[in-house]
């Protein structure tokens, strides 16, 4: 009897074909939400790694500020240790080294520096230590985060070296050094600083600009993503409704077939 | 047709525990993201601080200089005091302000190295701050409070920088993760989704296995 109204009315084939409509168009929509699903993961990795990168490109752009003001700070010094010398070397100056100096301060509190060429040696070395110190230590805290910046060791070896070479030059000379000898190197220290600094401070600048340059692409890059995601995200759901549209035709057709055949 | 049902039944299942999996492994990943950026926002906030840290030990060393240097001056007993107290004043400033910082961190808890600085700070603070201004001390008490000033100052910058490169170690390893945790994600949505097109072809079969049946 089923198959009598069935062949009658042609309505078997429109059954099983919005039945494999249906299913085509919900794997459709599955693969295409499956594919939008890959791209958010993408999507995040990508933000992940753009945020580190960003990050990356400040603490090299804070680095080039910080070895900017270290330079400023050994030119302040220099001055200040070739004025010490200065006043050393000339002897209508060497009342502001003596004890009578003090004495004739009237504030009971003044009391004053005495200086000698021994304590501004000290003062150079500790300096020379100091910088030394800061600068490989913040460099080699910068490597640990970055891997491709091996022309930075480099640089960073060059400046170490010539301070180095320096700090033996005033450890071997020692309190036997004259004061000219001790302004001049001194001068050629903070020459040999400056340059290697500059071309220290140069290379980090260059690597932070393409750091940034990079961060700028990656982020178009990740909007292009987004906008994929959110396109596929729609046309899944265009096909979900197609899909839903075959089963509701499905079950108008159906439902009636089985109405009227319960009811013969 | 049972042996089909019954197949696609397991299917369903693996497709399950899959996107289950995958629920958990994406949290994970998520999570690792979410630690690493926080890391790598507090490692820019410190490697700032360690710079401007570093800047001012090495001014201080510079205005020591200056202090000898300053001939016009040493003559004024007024300003060679101003001279001292600013010496001290910055450096000081910082010591206070990374006390009550890292006594609000995790790493004061665990690092012994950290809790006996903060303990030396503190110390130190109390005794500076009972001389009130540093320019009423002797040259022999400002050169020994001088050398403890910087001593302080020196182990912070070499506590921070441990602290700072563990951290940049443990951002490293939480983006290993959370890529790690991503890609299994991927791949089991994506084995998931397999068994969902398996489970698909196979009730189609069925289905028209049925029809044609019913057809008979």
């Amino acid at each position: 009897m089923t198959e009598v109204i069935w062949k009658k009315t042609g309505i078997n084939e429109i059954l099983i074909r919005c039945l494999i409509f249906s299913g085509c168009f919900g794997a459709t929509a599955l693969l295409i939400d499956q594919y939008a699903i890959q791209q958010e993961s993408m999507i995040r990795s990508t933000q992940t790694s753009n945020y580190q990168l960003e990050t990356n490109s400040n603490m090299l752009k804070n680095y080039v500020g910080h070895l900017a003001e270290s330079e400023q700070l050994f030119m302040n010094f220099n001055q200040s240790i070739v004025t010490r010398l200065g006043i050393m070397l000339y002897e209508e100056m060497n009342f502001l080294n003596t004890q009578e100096f003090t004495e004739n301060c009237e504030e009971p509190f003044c009391i004053t520096f005495v200086d000698s060429k021994e304590i501004a040696i000290t003062d150079i070395l500790i300096f020379i230590e100091k910088l030394k110190e800061t600068t490989f230590d913040n460099v080699v805290s910068l490597r640990i985060f970055m891997d491709d910046l091996e022309v930075l060791d480099i640089l960073l070896d060059d400046l170490i070296k010539a301070l180095t070479f320096s700090e033996d030059r005033f450890v071997s000379s020692g309190a036997e050094a004259q004061i000219p000898e001790i302004t001049q190197n001194l001068g050629l220290l903070l020459d040999d600083f400056l340059s290697h600094s500059y071309a220290l401070r140069q290379a980090i600048e260059q690597k932070s600009d393409a750091m940034h340059e990079k961060t700028i692409t990656e982020r178009a890059f990740i909007s292009q993503l987004m906008s994929k995601k959110q396109i596929l995200l729609l046309i899944g759901v265009f096909f979900q409704v197609l899909s839903l549209i075959c089963l509701l035709i499905f079950f108008r057709l159906f439902l009636p077939l089985i109405a009227r055949y319960t009811d013969k | 047709m049972f042996k089909t049902i019954a197949f696609s039944l397991i299917l369903a299942w693996i497709a399950l525990c899959c996107s289950i999996l995958a629920v958990f492994y994406e949290y994970t990943a998520e999570n690792n993201r979410y630690e690493a950026e926080s890391r790598n926002s507090y490692q820019l906030r410190d490697n700032q601080l360690i710079y401007f840290r570093d800047r001012e030990v090495i001014r201080s060393n510079v205005q020591h200089s200056e202090m000898h240097s300053e001939f016009f001056f040493k003559k004024n007993g007024d300003s060679l005091n101003w001279k001292k107290d600013s010496v001290f004043k910055s450096l000081v400033g910082f010591i206070k302000q990374d006390i009550a910082y890292l006594q609000n961190t995790e790493d004061h808890k665990n690092n012994k190295k950290l809790t006996k600085w903060i303990e030396d700070s503190k110390i130190f603070i109390v005794e500076y701050e009972k001389v009130g201004f540093i320019s009423s001390v002797t040259q022999n008490e400002f050169s020994i409070r001088w050398a403890k000033l910087k001593n302080l100052s020196e182990e912070y910058l070499v506590i921070a920088r441990e602290l700072g490169d563990s951290r940049k170690k443990g951002i490293i390893k939480n983006r290993l993760n959370a890529e790690r945790a991503t890609n299994i994600s991927s791949n089991l949505i994506l084995i998931a989704f397999i068994c969902e097109i398996f489970i698909f072809g196979l009730l189609q079969l069925l289905e028209i296995k049925t029809e044609r049946r019913l057809m008979r």
